[in-house]
């Protein structure tokens, strides 16, 4: 089955990208990933841009609608995603446990299980 | 119990009692081959109805729980063969053996249906599911209560009971929560969150946080049950032990402690010539079993206290230094606001009441239990016994204006209108 993990952390949570902490943040999303695709249950999964960055879009009246900004407000902000295959929710939740950002305490994650259009 | 006279009534209570027994482990059964709850829920529900036909058709078989569960798989898979009505599924079940409990493969499965019941058990008391449901699942799908069973429990409405049921259910299949035993390293953690549940449903039965009656007798034994349940499954697991011995011991001093439902007669005040002899006993037992296995636990050391209660026939020669001892234990084991407050009542004792009030006066500052009526009422307990009655009276008023139970603040009224006469 697969689940979507969606990071999540607070504003200025984590370290300042390019100091020495980052790089060993940076490496330990590596470490998981090579891990991960070994097991064989990563299936793909990206770190997003912060929310200041995005664009929303919407059709309003017929016409398409671009809101600067993400689309709802929150006190975490997604900071990128990943698609994991698993036996079951147990699987998903040890996994998403070792991720670092859940792992060394910076944000959560929420895992959603993917719809299967497949099986009726 | 009167013994049923005609032979309908005498089928439909051994149904019932097979129902009792048979219920969850026949879910857990089901569960296995149809992979959703609901299903088997419903598979097992309609092998009941069909029982109650057939047994008094056929007689009840030798095996009841083998009975319903070959019936239940029949139900699901002609359910699943085929769009064929409910009525004509449960016809079919006429063709059943009445002791349809010879088919082997059922017949040699004690084993693996302890296992199944027990994955159960783990399943509706998944971290994934919010507690509120997992206490509800569990009582639903484990020990077989209706939804309005449960909604009276709880004041809530029948239907909101069947919505939150059919949502943690939905959850169960839709993110595929897994019905199996836990894992080593996760066990621990995973049998905690069952006793928890059982402690959550024994404690809202034992004093019911809203409403007039003060003791709910249907959750305490739907505890009960669960609390034997779990140590015939988990016969090694001392904590298993500890929380039925805790279970035991407390209801032990019911009908001591209420006389009368909405009576609620304080731990010094009880006669203790009523605490039920048998319940305690079983309790000192399984309290052994728990000291014995290991390294005792949060509900080891409560049962433990409440086993020095049982020990004495009276009030005044409880062994209080060795309760505070056990106190001592337990908020090692955890460090809560509730086992500290009830320290305090047992250095009251032990000691003073004075160097009680200034152990509690500690909690008050920390903010711990601030909206809790059972810090106002301790208060007042112990300046009552300190001597300071006005202190007492406002502090027991306090309290009655906080508690949302009608045998507890009829308690609380009693004391103030005890401290007012004697003011006078």
């Amino acid at each position: 089955m697969k689940y979507t993990y969606i990071l999540v952390a607070k504003p200025g949570a984590g370290p300042v990208q390019g100091s020495d902490e980052w790089k060993d943040y940076a490496a330990a999303y590596g470490a998981w990933n090579e891990e991960a695709g070994k097991a064989g249950i990563l299936k793909g999964g990206e770190p997003v841009q912060p929310p200041e960055r995005a664009t929303t879009v919407r059709k309003h009246g017929g016409e398409i609608k671009l809101h600067d900004g993400p689309f709802a407000e929150t006190k975490e902000n997604i900071i990128g995603w990943y698609l994991v295959e698993c036996d079951d929710l147990d699987e998903a939740i040890k996994w998403a446990s070792k991720l670092p950002v859940v792992d060394l305490g910076f944000g959560a994650i929420e895992i959603r299980p993917t719809v299967d259009f497949s099986k009726g | 119990m009167p013994s049923p006279t005609t032979p309908k009534e005498s089928i439909r209570h051994q149904v019932n009692e097979a129902y009792k027994v048979e219920w969850g482990r026949s879910v857990a059964f089901l569960m296995r081959l149809a992979g959703d709850l609901q299903t088997a829920e419903d598979c097992v529900q309609d092998a009941f109805e069909a029982a109650l036909v057939y047994w008094a058709r056929d007689g009840v078989p030798n095996k009841p729980g083998a009975w319903i569960r070959t019936a239940a798989k029949h139900r699901f898979i002609d359910g699943a063969r085929s769009s064929r009505s409910r009525r004509e599924a449960l016809d079919r079940l006429a063709h059943l053996e009445p002791h349809a409990a010879q088919e082997p493969e059922i017949e040699n499965m004690d084993r693996s249906i302890k296992d199944d019941e027990l994955a159960l058990i783990f399943l509706c008391c998944h971290p994934a599911i919010a507690v509120t449901d997992q206490v509800m699942l569990t009582l639903r799908t484990v020990a077989g209560l209706r939804p309005r069973e449960i909604a009276a429990a709880f004041f809530a409405q029948s239907e909101a009971v069947r919505t939150r049921l059919l949502r943690a259910k939905r959850k169960i299949r839709g993110a595929r929560i897994p019905i199996r035993l836990p894992q080593a390293d996760q066990l621990e953690a995973r049998v905690n969150q069952v006793l928890g549940v059982i402690y959550l449903i024994f404690n809202e039965g034992y004093l019911v946080s809203q409403g007039d009656d003060a003791r709910r007798p249907e959750l305490v034994t739907e505890a009960r049950r669960l609390g034997f349940k779990l140590v015939e499954l988990l016969p090694e697991n001392s904590e298993a032990h500890g929380l039925l011995a805790l279970l035991l011991l407390t209801d032990a001093r019911t009908p001591a402690r209420l006389p009368e439902p909405d009576l609620l007669v304080p731990l010094e005040d009880q006669d203790r010539a009523l605490w039920n002899q048998e319940l305690i006993s079983s309790g000192i037992k399984h309290l052994t079993h728990a000291f014995r296995q290991g390294s005792p636990g949060r509900y080891a050391f409560q049962a433990a206290i409440a086993a020095e209660h049982s020990k004495v026939t009276s009030h005044s020669s409880t062994d209080w230094r060795a309760i505070v001892v056990l106190y001592d234990h337990l908020l090692e084991i955890e460090n809560s606001a509730i086992y500290r407050l009830n320290r305090c009542v047992a250095v009251s004792f032990a000691d003073s009441p004075l160097s009680a009030l200034e152990d509690l006066a500690e909690l008050e500052r920390e903010g711990a239990l601030e909206s809790h009526y059972l810090l106002a009422a301790t208060r007042a307990d112990l300046l009552r016994k300190a001597g300071r009655k006005n202190e007492a009276l406002n502090a027991y008023k306090a309290a009655a204006a906080q508690v949302e139970n009608t045998a507890v603040r009829k308690f609380l009224d009693r004391r103030v209108s005890e401290l007012e006469v004697d003011d006078t």
